[in-house]
């Protein structure tokens, strides 16, 4: 008995493996676990005769057993692994993504050019020692003119194109308009730059805007010189271009300054070898500057013969027009968001 | 302005050895931008001076006529002349010869091409020549006519020396300062001082000027303040003969953009040009009473002026006067009734000096500039007018022929004293940061024809009183007005060492960092929070017009009013920054935007109150517009605010808006669907839907709100949320709903609960509102509780005893009842 018994588990053990050798589709192998480890299975049979084997017998008979239930067990696990595996590799095949559709985007606002790089200039300035002051919009006669040696009547205010208030008050031209009240707040050194919104009364054009940003600065201690000037403007621009560039003085009038003038850049779209924007000069008139009048600096009660300063003043859309090859100034009112999102 | 080469060349004999840009690039480096030069006279050639002898009807054309003109003793010409006036036996006039060319008399002024000038037959008659008018010479834009020449013109002179000229551009706003420099003679001595070239002033060297006949006489009054009218010379020329320039002066004069009229107006207009002086000649026999009185205007008086134009005058505007009434506005325009004629016999010669903000203040209540009036409120030189005067009266007695026949009147009440300057050495190294010798130094000063004197003061001195001797004493010519104080001198010194040379240097400075402006950081943390939320950046106009106002509908006495505004759109200063992104929001609904946001922070103008400098208040603003098609923007606009106020650190309130007149906004905003925002108990700004009638008036379709805050005041309140360690006990998590009076507003709901501050309560939100509960005036509000505490595990007695607390209170304060 106990013969037959290993006899017809060995063959149930060696049917199996072939059986389930050809195992493809998950139908199959539940008929085949069924038929192997079911109720009514073969095995079941089998087990069932056990009990008909001799006591002695029956350890050697039992672990013979549970070895082959082990073995088809570990078969049927292998199938269902490869079948499952083999359904992953038909799926993964064809559950395709079209990886050239375009996605979700976060949304995303953009902050405007005239912001962005007003924040790398102040950031440039306040790196080398500046601090900043905001301008008034509307200022009165005597800080926008008077008190920067403009006084009513000068033929130098033609060159400012004033709006005037109902209430005799001014559009600030430009915001050399806190001049006068920084340097009567603060002490020597004077480290002060300005930026904010100026108006001129002047016909609008792809090069001329009737409101704009301008970025005023001061610099006023012992023993400052337009050598200094010069240089601290020079590293300024090459800190917003972010390349070696060369800067010099070209003589000019403003009332505010003495010496007075304009600041000339290397033309930073042809690196100096001339091109159109620069008229094939290359170079660039960026700014107007000088070294502070003494009848600027006593108006706000500092010691002329002590202290000197230089002043400049420039407009910030030039610069981003240049650095952005951008051809018409009044794109930066306008509000087309077309315009304002390429800027991120 | 525009400057001649040739004209320059009768002060710097030798620069016709400079090239013309060579001489642009030096004045642009050392004082004002030469914007062009222009080369003159390309395309004309062999032009010379000719008579004509007969000038017959062309058999075959009655518009044309046969000339035989007189080259010089012994060649005549025969020229077929044709188109224009026709010609006189007697006239002498331009003649461009067989191989010459002139230029097309069809094209553009300033760009016509040549034309070369051959012998050919016109209607079968020969012609050897063309008869120039002056288009053809490229002097100036008129081609009605052959160009009639002054007749002492020699013959057979050619003409092809004044034609062909260069031409400096210069611009002016860098010479404000400098109005000597608004002449031939000024731009001379700047050009001899950088190019290191001879100077002759020939003017100053002409012979005195005296009364040589008799006859006429002039009595001048004085009737203004002195400081009005500084000086004031004239003289009267009897017997001239008015008639055309000589061409070299009309060349001049017309390649300098100035138009040749007569001999004397010529006059008057070359002195400007020339030596930078204004004069003004009057017809001596049309002044009544052989008059000139200077007077103040009568209020309501007229004059017409010779451009033909009636002036209204006022008490504040000076006039000259003669016994019958204003005959001019000096400094600016002469008037018609004195004016020259072909007829005059006799003229007056004025030559003046003007207090310049006078000049400057008639001339723009007059809109009335002159090349006269820019130089003259500019501020000119009155110590040299009596030689000024001598080279008017000498120039006009040269070519109109007459003589001096009247004293000479010269009033000069004040006369004025050199200016001096105690200029220090030191100042020059002190100011540009370069040392320039001493030698550099005085030489440059003395070839500005500025006088040095106390040089040898230097040399004398010991080294222990080197801080005196380092001073010199410097004497400036009084065509300097612009040189007054010691930084003056620097920049003379400066741009003649030339300012491309300078070094750059950075100022020594300790290492303290700057300080920042919180306000400006704070705007920059705003910004990139709402640009972090999606939001874009706009920069609109401060300045709007009736359109945006009224589609708006807001009330344009709110806002303060530009006198001068550049057009209608830009009249008003904005008080309001919503209204601006409204226009911006349907600006871009045309480029098929469907859900988006803008925004920007402006300080913004308020008419009715004012600072401590009495300036109008000018708060800053945060404003935003919220646009979608579809979805509702109040929400939206509504969470803006939240996260703000949470990323801030500000607590704010909002309450259903009662009264907006703060705001000046009460139309544009939607009366049921807006609120107030509160700091503390100040309302600072507005948010919600537009009014329905502005958003019709914009033609907006879909949902738009705004939201508009002052952010000057949070600037204090805002601060950084308190730390807190995250807790590591459970969470207990409990939706609560209840029923409550239909018009409850649920963040009031929320505040009383955070009053409770009860300890273990993390978070309270409100997780949904049902509003349409059929039959009742009632609606149901979920409750989403987070109770946690940060020390142990919370038990259940503590979670309900919590809970308890809420219900209870809600039922008390508003009405509510939890729903079971």
């Amino acid at each position: 008995m106990k013969n037959e018994v290993l006899d017809n588990l060995d063959k149930l053990g060696s049917c199996a493996r072939d059986d389930f050798k050809n195992v493809t589709d998950s139908k199959k192998l539940d008929e085949l676990r069924t038929k192997y480890l079911g109720r009514k299975s073969a095995l079941t049979d089998i087990l069932k005769k056990v009990k008909e084997v001799k006591q002695e017998d029956r350890a050697e008979v039992g672990k013979r057993a549970n070895e082959v239930k082990a073995g088809i067990e570990s078969l049927v696990e292998t199938a269902t692994k490869t079948i499952e595996n083999q359904k992953l590799e038909k799926n993964l095949k064809e559950d395709w993504k079209d990886v050239t559709a375009p996605g979700v985007r976060p949304q995303r606002g953009s902050l405007h050019p005239i912001t962005q790089l007003m924040q790398k200039t102040e950031d440039i300035f306040v790196n080398m020692g500046f601090e900043v002051e905001m301008p008034y919009e509307i200022d009165d006669d005597y800080h926008n003119f008077e008190s920067v040696n403009i006084p009513k009547g000068h033929p130098a205010r033609d060159a400012w194109d004033t709006f005037w208030t109902e209430d005799k008050n001014v559009l600030i031209t430009h915001t050399s308009s806190m001049q006068n009240r920084v340097m009567k707040n603060k002490k020597p050194p004077i480290r002060i730059i300005v930026p904010g919104k100026c108006f001129r009364n002047e016909a609008t054009d792809a090069r001329h805007e009737h409101t704009f940003y301008q970025v005023e600065g001061i610099y006023v201690d012992k023993g400052i010189t337009m050598t200094d000037m010069l240089g601290t403007l020079k590293t300024y621009f090459e800190a917003f271009f972010e390349k070696d560039i060369d800067v010099k003085f070209i003589p000019d009038y403003f009332p505010f300054v003495e010496p007075g003038g304009q600041i000339a850049l290397t033309c930073v779209l042809c690196d100096g070898k001339g091109c159109k924007v620069c008229k094939g000069s290359g170079w660039l008139e960026i700014l107007g500057c000088g070294m502070i009048h003494p009848k600027v600096l006593e108006m706000a009660g500092i010691d002329s013969t002590s202290y000197t300063g230089f002043a400049w003043g420039f407009g910030l859309e030039r610069l981003i027009m240049l650095k952005h090859n951008i051809n018409d100034i009044r794109l930066f009112h306008k509000g087309d968001l077309r315009f304002i999102k390429q800027f991120n | 302005m525009l400057i001649s080469l040739n004209w320059l060349q009768q002060y710097l004999p030798t620069i016709d050895q400079v090239d013309a840009n060579m001489v642009a690039e030096e004045l642009s480096n050392s004082i004002a931008e030469v914007e062009r030069v222009t080369r003159v006279g390309e395309g004309v050639n062999s032009i010379v001076v000719g008579e004509i002898v007969s000038a017959e009807p062309h058999p075959k054309n009655d518009k044309l006529q046969i000339c035989q003109v007189k080259i010089n003793s012994n060649t005549t010409k025969q020229i077929i002349h044709g188109g224009g006036e026709k010609v006189q036996a007697g006239d002498k006039v331009p003649v461009c010869l067989p191989g010459g060319s002139i230029l097309d008399p069809a094209g553009e002024f300033g760009s016509q091409k040549s034309l070369q000038i051959t012998e050919k037959e016109i209607d079968g008659i020969n012609s050897q020549g063309v008869l120039c008018s002056i288009k053809e010479l490229g002097l100036v834009d008129e081609h009605k006519q052959v160009m009639i020449l002054d007749p002492e013109e020699q013959l057979g002179k050619s003409l092809d020396e004044y034609l062909k000229d260069s031409i400096l551009e210069i611009e002016n706003k860098a010479l404000t300062h400098r109005p000597d420099t608004f002449s031939h003679l000024g731009i001379a001595r700047e050009l001899s001082t950088i190019l290191n070239l001879k100077l002759e002033e020939s003017h100053e060297l002409q012979e005195n000027i005296t009364q040589t006949a008799e006859g006429l006489s002039l009595a001048v009054e004085y009737k203004v303040k002195q400081d009005f009218c500084p000086r004031f010379t004239a003289l009267c020329i009897k017997d001239v003969q008015i008639k055309p320039s000589p061409f070299w002066m009309q060349a001049r004069l017309a390649v300098t953009g100035i138009r040749p009229l007569n001999n004397i107006i010529d006059t008057t207009n070359y002195m400007a040009a020339d030596i930078g002086q204004p004069a003004h000649a009057f017809d001596y026999d049309k002044l009544a009473g052989s008059k000139i009185v200077i007077r103040m205007a009568k209020d309501a008086g007229e004059i017409k002026a010779l451009d033909g134009k009636n002036y209204k005058l006022k008490s504040s505007h000076i006039v000259l006067a003669d016994n019958k009434g204003a005959i001019g506005i000096p400094g600016i325009m002469g008037g018609e009734r004195t004016e020259i004629e072909n007829s005059t016999k006799n003229v007056t010669l004025v030559v003046e000096n003007w207090n310049m903000f006078e000049i400057r203040r008639t001339s723009r209540d007059l809109g009335l500039r002159t090349e006269a009036s820019l130089r003259f409120e500019k501020g000119l030189d009155p110590t040299r007018l009596t030689e000024c005067l001598k080279v008017g009266a000498n120039t006009i007695i040269d070519i109109a022929g007459g003589e001096i026949a009247s004293q000479i009147v010269d009033l000069y009440p004040n006369p004025e004293n050199p200016v001096e300057i105690l200029f220090d050495l030191n100042t020059v190294a002190k100011i540009l940061g370069i040392d320039i010798t001493k030698e550099e130094i005085i030489s440059t000063l003395e070839n500005l024809q500025i006088e040095v004197i106390g040089d040898e003061m230097i040399e004398e001195n010991n080294l222990s009183q080197v801080d005196q001797s380092n001073k010199i004493r410097l004497i400036i010519p009084s065509f300097r007005r612009d040189l007054k104080i010691e930084e003056d001198i620097v920049e003379e010194i400066a741009r003649i060492h030339g300012f491309h040379n300078m070094p750059k240097t950075l100022p020594t400075r300790d290492l303290t960092p700057s300080h920042h402006n919180s306000k400006r950081l704070f705007i920059r943390k705003l910004k990139n929070l709402l640009s972090g939320y999606g939001i874009d950046e706009m920069y609109s106009y401060t300045m709007i017009g009736e359109e945006i106002i009224n589609k708006s509908n807001l009330e344009i006495k709110d806002f303060l009013k530009i006198t001068n505004p550049l057009s209608p759109e830009l009249q008003y200063l904005r008080h309001s920054i919503s209204p601006s992104l409204v226009e911006k929001i349907k600006l871009n609904l045309k480029n098929h935007c469907d859900n988006f946001a803008l925004f920007e922070i402006s300080r913004v103008i308020d008419k009715y109150s004012k600072n401590d400098e009495k300036l109008p208040n000018q708060p800053f603003r945060l404003g935003i517009a919220v646009y979608s098609q579809t979805k509702d923007t109040f929400k939206q606009t509504k969470g803006i605010l939240d996260q703000l106020a949470d990323d801030l650190g500000i607590s704010i309130k909002t309450e259903l808006l009662k009264d907006l007149t703060v705001f000046k906004l009460e139309k544009f905003s939607h009366p049921m669907q807006s609120g107030v925002i509160f700091l503390d108990s100040k309302p600072i700004g507005l948010f919600g839907n537009i009014h329905p009638s502005a958003k019709n008036n914009w033609g907006i379709d879909g949902n738009l709100s705004i939201l508009e805050f002052e952010i000057d005041g949070l600037l204090n309140t805002s601060k950084e949320p308190e730390y807190k360690d995250p807790s590591d006990f459970p969470a207990v998590y409990r939706d609560l709903s209840f029923f409550v009076p239909e018009r409850t507003e649920t963040g009031l709901i929320i505040g009383t609960i955070k009053e409770l501050a009860l300890d273990i309560l993390e978070t309270v939100e409100i997780s949904d509102i049902y509003e349409d509960i059929k039959g009742k005036n009632e609606k149901s509000i979920t409750l989403s509780l987070v109770l946690r505490s940060s020390t142990e595990t919370l038990d259940q007695k503590g979670v309900e005893q919590a809970i308890s607390t809420i219900t209870k209170t809600l039922e008390t304060k508003h009405k509510a009842k939890l729903r079971k």
